[in-house]
């Protein structure tokens, strides 16, 4: 046993037994004294209290810290504590009233016992046999003191050396036991005794004396060991009326007598002396008798309170062990943690209990194996199922089967540009409601829904941040009315390269197709105008001239347009190498810089970021930005552009954007991805296809771009270009 | 519920207090030491005493009740802890109804006296003679002597020892008297 075991064997079972031990010695000690009058352990009996009085200190002591004990638990909701409460609280209701009863019923039988013992008629019969007794003694003190008397005339007669033969002479004719002559310097002058315990008379002290003075004798009973004599003195020189005038001149001189009761008078008066002596003690003693029994009743009252309190702890702690184990054993297999110990199962109900509660916890440890092997194959299925959605590019959305959306995939948020995420478990009408954009898509999504469709189709257009986009939209119904799968695919793409393709398709149609024979055609208008210009009148070869120079300008214009298209057909062959994005700026708008048309403004940004870049394609789609800027711009106001270059960070990439401002009237109100097609310009001039070269020549180098009208006004065109080395 | 427990711990506390100021309005006796010498003679020594004694009521009603009411009288001779020589005497005083006397005895020895009224026997307390072990008769001049008187409560009846503890009226102690051994 350790140190700390050693010390908690001492305070929780040493002390308390010696603490009972000694509370009851102390109450037996108390109870042997105050019923008799040993005095064994008198000098002892501040020790013996203060040991009793320690001992409840002990007790209490040990009582407060199991409360206190029990509070904790109490507080903390340790299992088995307010069991255990309720259990002490029942045990010491249970035993507290009957001991308390006892206590009083106990406290009065002895009051009313005590106070029996004091009968007034006996008191009334002793108080009359001491008179009697009284009566008694005086008869013979009287017959003594004149005995007394009659030798004090005697000695008188006498002279004062025969008082020793007088005083021998007449011990024993006088019944005395000692008769003496004080000298007045208290001298013994004669002296005779007939008892040997009496050769040594005591003199008078000096009350008796004071007595003999003033009453001119003293004759009293006097205990005498355990024995009453009846002491008489008188002076020898006053002794008797009676002597006259023969009284000798004895002046100062004492005679004193001792006689003694008659043999059957002695024990009869020492009786009655006792008995009354008994009876009084006890009569002053009935307070502190019921004082000091109280005391002890108390003692056994608190020692049977405090024996009880603590075996109700004992019992609790018995009772409620096992159950608190099995609480905690609870508590544990809760947790999920089977291997708990439970308590030995004993031979009872708690023993079938326990027993109960073991298989309970095996199946149970079986289930929840069981369970969960389940739970982690359907995690890892859903796991498995989550990174096939994840990997799709198509968009997937599963609804429950009251319309509430359940599962989202990312392709779904890309393509819709909103985190569904924080939509899930509303419904689709609530994604429509905050998200106005959607309403196209969530129109029709909700009316199959509704419509409980087992399969659908429907191609919608949607408009997000990054533009227009076409999606084909497809809903099937699951098995046993669980819930509903919608799928989209995004078309945007795959329709803009099939238009990207027909173009080039256009375009190598033109070229072959015009081109071709827009040669002849100018040849043939040149050799008419060289034929018949010199030949025909002026008015006629005016018109020949103006004929011709429309048609060999105009075949310029188309073979210039149809040159057009083939670059933009020719399928690209890029000659990429990282370059210093600004100093090719600089180089192009120099080039602008002394332009009295305009007015340009460059904000580059810091450093001097690098993009690998054809830079003769880069360089044509800056001038037709410019271009198409001052185009824009028209004759009305000065044109004023800036170039603006900024660094931005999207999906974990670097990029550089570069925008071209000018002040213009804007974007038109139905500008879209389309006016970065072929054809399409609001300008009267030019081939339409400035803007489609642009966003051609970006895509080409992985780049992006877009138009958006400024808040002062005029439009900007921003290409986005991934940075080297990103 | 807690009023009703502070009612009952208020109470408690007042009956307590009450018990206690009644205890400790009880006037207690006295006793002094006026005079103490020890006188050599020979190889026997004695110790002259006086003693001014007041018994509280309470003591005074146990002696006329046959309660005998002992002192304890120790002498002691030398500087503590060594002791040169030690004594201790016990006096009894009681009362015999029958008689209607007071007694004064000295336990260790058949010396008694007795005394029509208390206060003859109260008074006789003033001139003690006790006899003392040889040890006393040849102490060395100078050497200090102590002496304490108190009730001896081993004495009173057992039923009186547990109240003596607690009520004033049973202390009855007088302070130590010291002096030392005059020179020849």
């Amino acid at each position: 046993m350790d140190r700390r075991g050693t010390l908690n064997f001492l305070f929780r079972r040493v002390l308390p037994t010696v603490a009972v031990a000694t509370l009851l010695l102390a109450s037996l000690k108390l109870a042997e004294d105050a019923a008799g009058d040993s005095d064994r352990f008198a000098a002892h009996y501040r020790w013996v209290l203060g040991a009793a009085v320690a001992a409840l200190v002990v007790l209490l002591a040990t009582i407060g810290q199991r409360l206190w004990r029990l509070r904790g638990d109490l507080t903390r909701a340790a299992p088995g504590a307010r069991l255990s409460r309720r259990l002490l609280l029942v045990l010491i209701v249970l035993a507290l009233p009957s001991t308390i009863v006892v206590y009083g019923f106990a406290l009065r039988f002895l009051d009313a016992t005590i106070d029996n013992w004091f009968d007034v008629r006996l008191e009334q019969a002793l108080d009359a046999a001491l008179e009697i007794g009284r009566i008694a003694v005086d008869e013979h003190l009287r017959t003594a003191e004149s005995a007394s008397e009659v030798l004090v005339k005697r000695l008188a007669a006498e002279p004062p050396a025969s008082a020793q033969a007088v005083l021998d002479e007449t011990i024993e004719s006088s019944g005395a036991i000692e008769l003496t002559v004080f000298g007045d310097d208290g001298r013994v002058i004669a002296t005779a005794s007939s008892d040997p315990r009496y050769l040594n008379p005591p003199f008078p002290d000096s009350a008796l004396l004071m007595r003999v003075h003033g009453d001119g004798r003293y004759a009293a009973s006097e205990p005498f060991g355990d024995a009453l004599a009846l002491r008489v003195v008188l002076p020898l020189g006053v002794a008797h009326a009676d002597a006259g005038e023969s009284a000798r001149p004895m002046q100062g001189q004492l005679l004193q007598g001792m006689f003694p009761l008659p043999p059957r008078l002695q024990p009869l008066t020492r009786g009655i002396e006792r008995a009354s002596f008994d009876f009084q003690r006890l009569k002053f003693l009935r307070g502190s008798l019921k004082l000091t029994f109280a005391l002890i009743l108390t003692f056994v009252l608190l020692l049977s309170v405090l024996i009880v309190v603590l075996a109700a702890f004992g019992i609790a702690r018995r009772l409620v062990a096992p159950v608190g184990r099995l609480a905690a054993a609870t508590r544990a297999i809760g947790a999920g943690r089977y291997d708990t110990p439970l308590p030995n199962a004993s031979n009872d109900e708690l023993g079938f209990l326990v027993n109960s509660f073991a298989q309970m916890t095996r199946e149970l440890e079986f289930t929840s194996a069981r369970a969960q092997k389940s739970a982690r194959e359907t995690e890892q299925q859903r796991a498995w199922l989550e990174a096939v959605l994840e990997r799709l590019s198509a968009g997937v959305l599963g609804f429950d089967r009251e319309g509430q959306l359940r599962v989202a995939n990312r392709a779904a948020e890309a393509i819709l540009d909103v985190p569904l995420s924080r939509y899930l478990g509303r419904s689709i009408g609530e994604l429509k409601h905050e998200r106005a954009e959607l309403t196209s898509f969530a129109d029709p999504l909700a009316r199959h829904l509704r419509e409980n469709l087992r399969e659908w189709r429907e191609e919608v257009v949607i408009d997000t941040a990054a533009g227009r986009r076409m999606l084909m939209l497809r809903g099937t119904a699951l098995p046993d009315q669980a819930g509903y799968v919608a799928v989209f695919d995004d078309l945007t793409v795959l329709n803009r390269a099939q238009r990207d393709a027909a173009w080039g398709e256009v375009a190598r149609r033109l070229a072959h197709e015009v081109k071709n024979p827009l040669t002849p055609i100018q040849l043939a208008a040149e050799r008419l105008r060289r034929r018949f210009l010199g030949r025909l009148s002026p008015e006629e070869g005016e018109l020949i001239d103006r004929a011709t120079h429309t048609i060999v300008s105009q075949v310029e214009a188309l073979k210039t347009m149809v040159n057009a298209f083939a670059d933009y057909a020719r399928a690209p062959q890029l000659a990429l190498r990282a370059i210093a994005l600004h100093a090719l700026l600089d180089e192009v708008l120099d080039l602008y810089e002394n332009d009295q048309r305009m007015s340009l403004t460059r904000q580059l940004a810091d450093g001097e970021p690098r993009v690998r870049v054809d830079a003769v394609r880069l360089r044509q789609a800056l001038h037709n930005l410019i271009k198409n800027a001052l185009e824009a711009i028209g004759d009305a106001r000065k044109p004023q552009i800036r170039v603006v270059t900024r660094h931005v960070r999207a999906g974990e990439e670097d990029w550089i954007e570069l925008s071209v401002s000018d002040n213009g009237p804007g974007l038109p109100a139905d500008f879209g991805e389309r006016w970065f097609e072929p054809y399409t310009s609001s300008k009267s001039r030019g081939t339409g296809l400035g803007l489609a070269v642009v966003k051609k020549i970006v895509e080409e180098h992985g780049g992006s771009v877009r138009a958006e009208n400024d808040a002062q006004g005029g439009a900007t065109f921003i290409l986005r270009l991934p940075l080297e080395g990103a | 519920m807690r009023r009703q427990h502070f009612h009952y711990v208020f109470l408690l506390s007042c009956a307590l207090l009450a018990g206690c100021g009644a205890i400790a309005q009880q006037t207690p006796g006295s006793l002094t030491v006026r005079t103490a010498t020890v006188v050599a003679n020979g190889t026997a020594a004695l110790l002259e005493l006086g003693l001014d004694c007041h018994l509280s009521g309470p003591m005074q009603d146990a002696l006329d009740h046959g309660i005998p009411i002992t002192l304890r009288i120790e002498v002691r001779a030398g500087r503590w802890p060594r002791a040169l020589a030690s004594a201790t005497e016990r006096i009894e005083m009681r009362y015999f109804p029958l008689s209607r006397r007071y007694q004064l005895r000295k336990t260790e020895s058949d010396d008694v006296r007795s005394f029509a009224t208390p206060t003859y026997l109260i008074a006789a307390l003033g001139s003690l003679r006790l006899g003392l072990p040889g040890a006393f008769a040849n102490l060395p001049a100078t050497t200090p002597l102590q002496l304490s008187v108190a009730i001896d409560p081993a004495a009173l009846p057992g039923a009186l020892r547990l109240p003596a503890l607690f009520e004033p009226a049973w202390r009855l102690a007088a302070k130590d008297y010291a002096w030392t051994v005059a020179g020849p």
